[in-house]
């Protein structure tokens, strides 16, 4: 709904321009302000009901609506994709009660709020990427207690995500924890990257773009400012290694992204592609014929996935 | 006299021992008052008296096992005579490590621990490896006709004898200048003791200090020099005497 | 000194020792490398700690010292304030009065009542060791036996999983639990494993002192008799210094070389441990001593 006639419809509403009204926003904005001061440090901040349960981004969703103003560009993908019913749903909710442009081509945004994954096409300084999160609290697995746990943030006892890694390699010769990989930001502060796929966690080194997380349960929002470290937690002798695929996407023959992998029909067929849709689309846009794009049916063989 | 010419490793002066048993009506008992002995390096002092009269509890006070209450113990240790009587716990033990061999009369050790650890335990004391404490140990063990079966074996499942002829062992392989000995050869056969007799000799030959309890006269004729005799049930103060058999 | 070298005693013996001068008399002692000095600085000084619970004194005025390489058993019944004293001790919880001193190499000299909570926790990372009489309060139940060990070297740095798996196994190794168990949960381990591992858990980073509360105390009579072997030779080897609590006078007697015996809160009698359970003075001593059931 791209608006022409927004004021009008917001007042009509009842509603406030992205639905919290300014106060709150001022409150989630300086949450944001700390936790950019304080790159990967939890800041709590009073999350507020949102019209949608907890789960469905409402963190993310509190963290776009403090950050819009009427010129953003405002694009939503879930898994990758701009057309998944989270974004789907979310992007409908920013264009009813804000108004503002949307847009599923990354370049083009100046917002992203995302759910798993970040995009392929590189960031920019002019673009925020808003990430929701379900479990903000790295030590969480080891430590219940929120007071010890701060504790431990505090004191950087971070000994514990170690032995988390070391009870992969323990049991499966190396480290198999793929989503949610911990990493440690500015060389301080152990965080929590969301369930995104450790394919991603090179993305947040040094990105000229601004991150910040938000979790809607927990009422947490912390940040990655641009152009900060970020290194993903390893051993020496099992370093920090992203997914790799022996096939290329089905759709475009990108050899370079993350693929998420299709069951076809009952039969077993299987293809791979981009799970970022906009990347996927936009190569087969330019890059024209594209030897590499094949239609779906005749989406060749695949083997086995090699992580 | 020989003594006096010889390095005094022992000075006892005034000692006085008793009991309060607060949970027996408070009943005092007075072991023993105003002991006075001395025992010179290569010497050997044998505790006589009727039992009861406190041989063991003075032996047990030279180790600073028993607290006494009044007069001094003075022990040569290293280069400075130490009184048990009113050093801190922490000297007591390092006395005890240095300088003092204490063979009770029965075997007190950790379940389970074999007899050759609990003999190269002791032998390790000064300085040595762990090997070499280990030969040590094995070489004492033999001597005293505990065999290689029985080595790796806990002491808890020993006859008496062989118990006790562990304890000695675990004595004599800290070849401390000061030994004391709490009826040795109590339950020892005859080829035993002569072993133990000659080990008491050999190590008063090296300047050891002896003191023992020794109830088997033949042994005490063997070792001892002098004999102590306890004063009755406290009656009057300890007195020295030339044992009848030795010259 | 002096009271305790008689500079009167008419000496019949060799020069050497025939002018006893005290000062000199003291470097010889200590320089001898055999011994552990008899002057070394104490590792720990406990003056005047008090605790109270709701106004209910539960130890009070308790002082003494302990030395590196020593072990201090607390002995006396349910009640009589070992373990509350081995808290404050251990800064688990704070002390209402008194001061206790603790010798750091890192830190230097410093008071574990006033340092802050910063430093108490790397000290408990690192040269302390906390032994809990359950097992499950110490470990890690949910990862394996190897990370268990391994999680305070990780917390130092380490960085490297093959050294620090092998140094898992060479404790593993120490406190006798066979290394085919190095992945497995403890959660699945007899309780004297247990708390083997949870001794090797401490152990990994060489602590200087431990605290060690009933550490034999849920184990089967036989399962108690190896633990309290292996601690006795760890402690030699290792030179830790030990403050125990415990109830049995049996694993005081086997392990403790100084013992303070507690009654309503007070330390009532101390001493050598053998002198205090072979000649106890006080009346409580002399009653828990007669209370021992020969086996």
């Amino acid at each position: 709904m791209s608006g022409t006639d927004k004021t009008t419809r917001h007042s009509g509403d009842g509603y406030n321009f992205a639905y919290l009204d300014e106060q709150t926003k001022r409150m989630v904005r300086r949450a944001i302000l700390k936790a950019v001061a304080i790159p990967g440090y939890q800041v709590p901040f009073a999350g507020r009901e949102m019209p949608m349960p907890f789960g469905w981004g409402t963190g993310g969703i509190q963290l776009t609506a403090a950050l819009l103003g009427r010129d953003d560009v405002l694009k939503v993908i879930d898994q990758g994709a701009d057309d998944t019913t989270n974004a789907v749903s979310i992007r409908k909710f920013f264009q009813r009660t804000a108004g503002v442009r949307t847009t599923e081509r990354t370049a083009e945004a100046t917002i992203i709020q995302t759910r798993h994954r970040i995009p392929e096409t590189p960031l920019r300084e002019d673009q925020i990427l808003v990430y929701q999160v379900p479990l903000p609290e790295p030590l969480r697995w080891l430590e219940p207690r929120e007071t010890e746990s701060r504790k431990m943030h505090a004191q950087e006892e971070y000994g514990v995500m170690h032995v988390k890694l070391y009870e992969d390699i323990a049991r499966h010769g190396r480290i198999v924890t793929s989503f949610d990989y911990p990493v440690r930001v500015a060389g301080r502060y152990v965080m929590s990257p969301s369930p995104i796929p450790k394919f991603d966690n090179p993305k947040m080194d040094d990105c000229p773009a601004l991150q910040i997380f938000g979790a809607g349960r927990e009422r947490r929002v912390y940040a990655i400012p641009p152009y900060t470290e970020v290194r993903s937690l390893d051993f020496e002798d099992h370093p920090f290694a992203i997914q790799r695929w022996v096939e290329s996407c089905g759709l475009c023959g990108s050899r370079n992204s993350y693929l998420d992998e299709i069951i076809l029909d009952d039969r077993g067929k299987r293809m791979f592609v981009c799970s970022d849709s906009d990347y996927c689309r936009s190569r087969r846009e330019t890059e024209d014929s594209g030897p590499t794009a094949v239609v779906p049916e005749n989406g060749r063989e695949t083997r086995e996935v090699k992580a | 006299m020989t003594t006096t010419m010889a390095l005094l490793r022992i000075r006892v002066q005034g000692l006085g021992k008793s009991f309060v048993l607060h949970h027996q009506g408070g009943v005092r008992i007075n072991v023993f008052q105003d002991l006075d002995l001395q025992v010179a390096a290569g010497e050997c002092l044998a505790l006589a008296g009727a039992s009861g009269t406190g041989k063991s509890s003075l032996l047990r006070s030279l180790y600073g096992n028993y607290k006494p209450d009044m007069g001094s113990i003075f022990v040569l240790h290293e280069n400075a005579y130490i009184d048990l009587a009113s050093a801190p716990p922490r000297w007591i033990q390092h006395v005890r490590r240095g300088t003092i061999a204490y063979v009770s009369q029965f075997l007190r050790v950790i379940p389970r621990v074999s007899a050759v650890d609990i003999v190269t335990e002791a032998a390790q004391f000064n300085g040595r490896s762990r090997d070499l404490a280990r030969q040590t140990a094995q070489a004492i063990l033999s001597r005293l006709n505990i065999g290689p079966h029985l080595w790796s074996l806990a002491p808890k499942t020993f006859s008496g004898g062989e118990q006790q002829r562990v304890n000695i062992a675990r004595g004599f392989a800290r070849e401390c200048p000061v030994l004391l000995l709490d009826e040795p050869t109590a339950s020892l056969d005859a080829e035993n003791r002569d072993v133990v007799i000659r080990m008491i000799l050999e190590a008063k030959a090296t300047g050891t200090a002896v003191v023992g309890i020794f109830h088997d006269e033949q042994v005490r004729s063997a070792v001892a020099d002098r004999i102590f005799t306890m004063p009755g049930q406290a009656d009057a103060p300890g007195k020295e005497r030339s044992p009848d058999c030795v010259c | 000194m002096s009271q305790l070298i008689n500079k009167e005693a008419p000496y019949p013996v060799v020069p050497e020792q025939s002018d006893p001068d005290a000062e000199t008399e003291r470097k010889t002692a200590s320089s001898k490398p055999c011994s552990p000095g008899v002057d070394d600085n104490p590792l720990l000084i406990v003056e005047d700690v008090g605790k109270s619970f709701n106004g209910t004194p539960a130890c009070r005025d308790i002082s003494f010292m302990l030395w590196p390489g020593e072990v201090l058993a607390i002995v006396g019944e349910s009640g009589s304030g070992k373990t509350t004293l081995l808290r404050c001790l251990s800064a688990g919880i704070r002390a209402d009065n008194g001061r206790t001193s603790y010798c750091s190499p890192t830190f230097g000299e410093m008071d574990v009542f006033t340092s802050p909570e910063h430093v108490l926790r790397q000290l408990h990372r690192t040269e302390w060791g906390l032994v809990h009489q359950n097992p499950r309060d110490g470990l890690r139940l949910g990862v394996s036996a190897g990370a268990n060990i391994g999680e305070r070297l990780m917390s130092l740095g380490q960085r490297n999983y093959g050294a620090i798996r092998d140094e898992a196994l060479t404790w593993m190794r120490k406190v006798e639990i066979n290394g085919d168990r190095i992945d497995d949960l403890p959660l699945h381990f007899s309780g004297g494993m247990q708390q083997r591992l949870q001794i090797a858990r401490n152990l990994v980073t060489k602590p200087r002192l431990m605290f060690m509360d009933e550490p034999t105390g849920g184990l089967d009579v036989s399962v108690q008799a190896r633990l309290l072997d292996l601690l006795r030779s760890l402690c030699s080897e290792l030179h830790l210094a030990v403050i125990l609590v415990t109830h049995d006078l049996g694993v005081a007697r086997l392990l403790a070389d100084r013992l303070l015996v507690m009654q309503c809160g007070r330390v009532v009698e101390s001493g050598l441990t053998d002198q205090v359970l072979d000649d106890p003075h006080h009346p409580y001593t002399q009653l828990l001593v007669a209370s021992i059931l020969e086996a």
